[in-house]
């Protein structure tokens, strides 16, 4: 779900220098009064959609005034502007006045959150790597927002909703042996300390790679002979022939992942670690009876 | 060091590829049976048999992209008279590369991109080919300086296309950039098998010629050779092996530079020696780096080219200093 950039580091150091300069020469004409530090933010950019999605679910949304690139739910979400998907545009950033940027720890890059940081301007990270971290997740992004009381309520629904799902399929004996996949080509899976490994084993299915770390590449030739009974993957409309071509004839067309149940999920509610991972946590464990 | 006869040199290489292949054969991340694969019989028969049809294809793509490469890189350098002339360096793979990602920003389908490294190898071939002209000869020292430029313009190209690209197209770039054996099928081998003899065939007839060329281009002419013709016939056919390489399997690097030298090292400097057994080292080379590439981390797959320049950058290092 990363993405490795060549030349990202030495990019943002020129745009943090970029950024550092022009704040640097704009304070002089720009007296804009700064919120007093316990003052909840009132301009919040969120760099990455499941922070849109939280932001949004605290009922903060009108306090974004700027989202990542792919932050497409809820729908008023699509108005807000764009600062860059991956990669940040940091000058986009510090131009929009931000009070509080919000990043994931994987996923954004290092040297944008530090750059932000140096520019001045206050940065949050939210952590990832199971859905403890998703809930955590919505309980920094909502202290910082002044919505604790919010946040705890929506967390506690959470957690009660994913005790639920928990009970459900702790009488279940015979646990399907699955594999969520994330993407067909070169087919990658979510392996140990991902929040998708959690979503998986917890609606009740065993990950065949829950012992790897990460998000792990397959080999064509594993997946053609692992146990698969059940395949878990993503649905959208642009990645639909990418997967189509896999089962049709690549990586999952042989041996028992060929035959195995395919669940497929709406792409952006299950890969986002955010409130509806866990709509779809309950449909999973619905589907791996 | 003497050199070995050429009949036992190339004897020691086929051996050499056909060991490595049929170990090759057997390792994995997962078991395959002979026994199972022999009898064909029941589930673990059908498995073996699926085993084998994956299996299979990949060693021979992998001996084919291996041989491409050193045979270039060995006929590159014994035209260039200049061991670190090398198909990435003069461009060549740069070109393929780009092409290839080009092809998946503007969203051809996969299928289209080993046509469209093709067309980046030659484009690039011909560039480099004809910034390197000069009065109707094709200057040496020009053509590395060509082949630079063309590597900076392709490198831009290809970051460009990176940047611009999808999350998802460029997940499926960066993998093909690292190079990759891992959609291997028996069409892509037969595609490639007419490039690869037909390049080898090219460059085996030319090696007598190439051996003046290393004596000294003044002689070489003196002797009836037509300089300019040999030039242009060994880097275009060193420009196809490398592009047809590159479009089936990626980029992968070190193969072309390392192999041939290791080989001048054992067997001595006779390109009718050198140009095949480079070919059959490169072959065999490959074939085992991606045996370690399936089995190393099983069932997680380490991109070849990592392991290509793991092997390759201490061995050459190792062939640097030894050398007086």
């Amino acid at each position: 779900l990363t993405r490795d950039g060549g030349g990202r580091p030495a990019r943002q150091r020129v745009a943090g220098a970029l950024l550092a300069a022009g704040l640097l020469f704009g304070c002089r004409h720009e007296p804009r009064a700064a919120a007093p530090a316990n003052a909840a933010p009132r301009r919040v950019i969120a760099l990455a959609p499941n922070l849109t999605e939280i932001v949004f679910a605290l009922g903060a949304g009108d306090r974004l005034v700027g989202v990542s690139e792919y932050s497409d739910f809820p729908e008023a979400a699509r108005t807000i502007p764009r600062v860059g998907g991956l990669e940040v545009d940091a000058e986009k950033v510090a131009a929009l006045h931000p009070d509080l940027v919000l990043a994931v720890a994987e996923g954004n890059a290092r040297a944008t959150v530090h750059a932000l940081e140096a520019a001045g301007i206050p940065v949050t990270v939210t952590p990832s790597g199971s859905l403890d971290a998703v809930l955590e997740s919505i309980r920094i992004v909502a202290g910082k927002l002044g919505r604790s009381e919010e946040g705890g309520r929506l967390v506690a629904d959470l957690e009660r909703r994913r005790a639920a799902v928990r009970e459900q399929v702790a009488a279940r004996t015979d646990k399907p042996r699955a594999l969520l996949i994330v993407w067909p080509d070169p087919p990658q899976a979510a392996g140990a300390q991902t929040f998708l490994n959690d979503l998986l084993t917890e609606a009740g299915a065993q990950n065949l790679v829950g012992d790897r770390k990460g998000w792990p590449i397959l080999s064509v030739e594993y997946l053609a002979t692992a146990p698969v009974e059940l395949l878990v993957a993503p649905d959208s409309p642009e990645t639909r022939p990418a997967w189509d071509r896999a089962f049709a004839a690549g990586a999952l067309s042989r041996g028992p992942i060929a035959h195995a149940r395919v669940v497929r999920l709406d792409e952006s509610a299950m890969t986002r670690p955010g409130p509806r991972v866990f709509d779809t946590l309950e449909k999973l464990a619905g589907a791996t009876r | 060091v003497k050199a070995p006869g050429r009949g036992a040199a190339l004897l020691a290489g086929a051996v050499l590829l056909l060991c490595m292949g049929v170990l090759a054969f057997s390792v994995g991340g997962v078991h395959l049976s002979l026994a199972d694969l022999v009898s064909g019989r029941g589930e673990a028969g059908q498995t073996a048999r699926m085993l084998a049809a994956l299996r299979l294809p990949r060693v021979l793509l992998a001996a084919l992209v291996g041989g491409c490469l050193a045979l270039a890189g060995a006929a590159l350098q014994a035209l260039l008279k200049n061991p670190l002339a090398d198909p990435f360096l003069l461009g060549t793979s740069g070109g393929a590369a780009a092409g290839a990602a080009v092809a998946a920003l503007v969203g051809a389908s996969p299928l289209v991109s080993p046509a469209a490294a093709f067309v980046g190898a030659a484009a690039a071939s011909v560039g480099v080919a004809s910034m390197a002209r000069r009065g109707g000869r094709l200057d040496l020292q020009r053509l590395l300086l060509a082949g630079l430029i063309a590597n900076a313009f392709f490198s831009a190209l290809l970051l460009a296309a990176f940047s611009i690209a999808s999350g998802e197209a460029s997940r499926s770039m960066l993998f093909w950039m690292m190079g990759s054996l891992a959609d291997a099928t028996p069409g892509k081998v037969s595609a490639l098998l007419p490039y690869a003899l037909g390049g080898a065939a090219v460059l085996f007839a030319a090696a007598p010629r190439l051996n003046l060329f290393a004596v000294g281009e003044e002689s070489a002419a003196a002797l009836g050779v037509d300089a300019e013709r040999t030039k242009r016939v060994v880097f275009l056919s060193a420009s196809l092996l490398t592009g047809a390489a590159v479009a089936f399997a990626g980029v992968i690097g070190f193969v072309g530079l390392l192999v041939p030298h290791a080989v001048r090292a054992v067997a001595g400097n006779d390109q009718r020696t050198l140009l095949p057994l480079s070919a059959l080292s490169g072959a065999a080379l490959l074939v085992a780096a991606d045996a370690v590439s399936r089995a190393a981390l099983a069932p997680v797959e380490l991109p070849i080219g990592a392991i290509t320049a793991a092997l390759g950058a201490p061995l050459f290092a190792w062939l640097l200093l030894r050398t007086p």
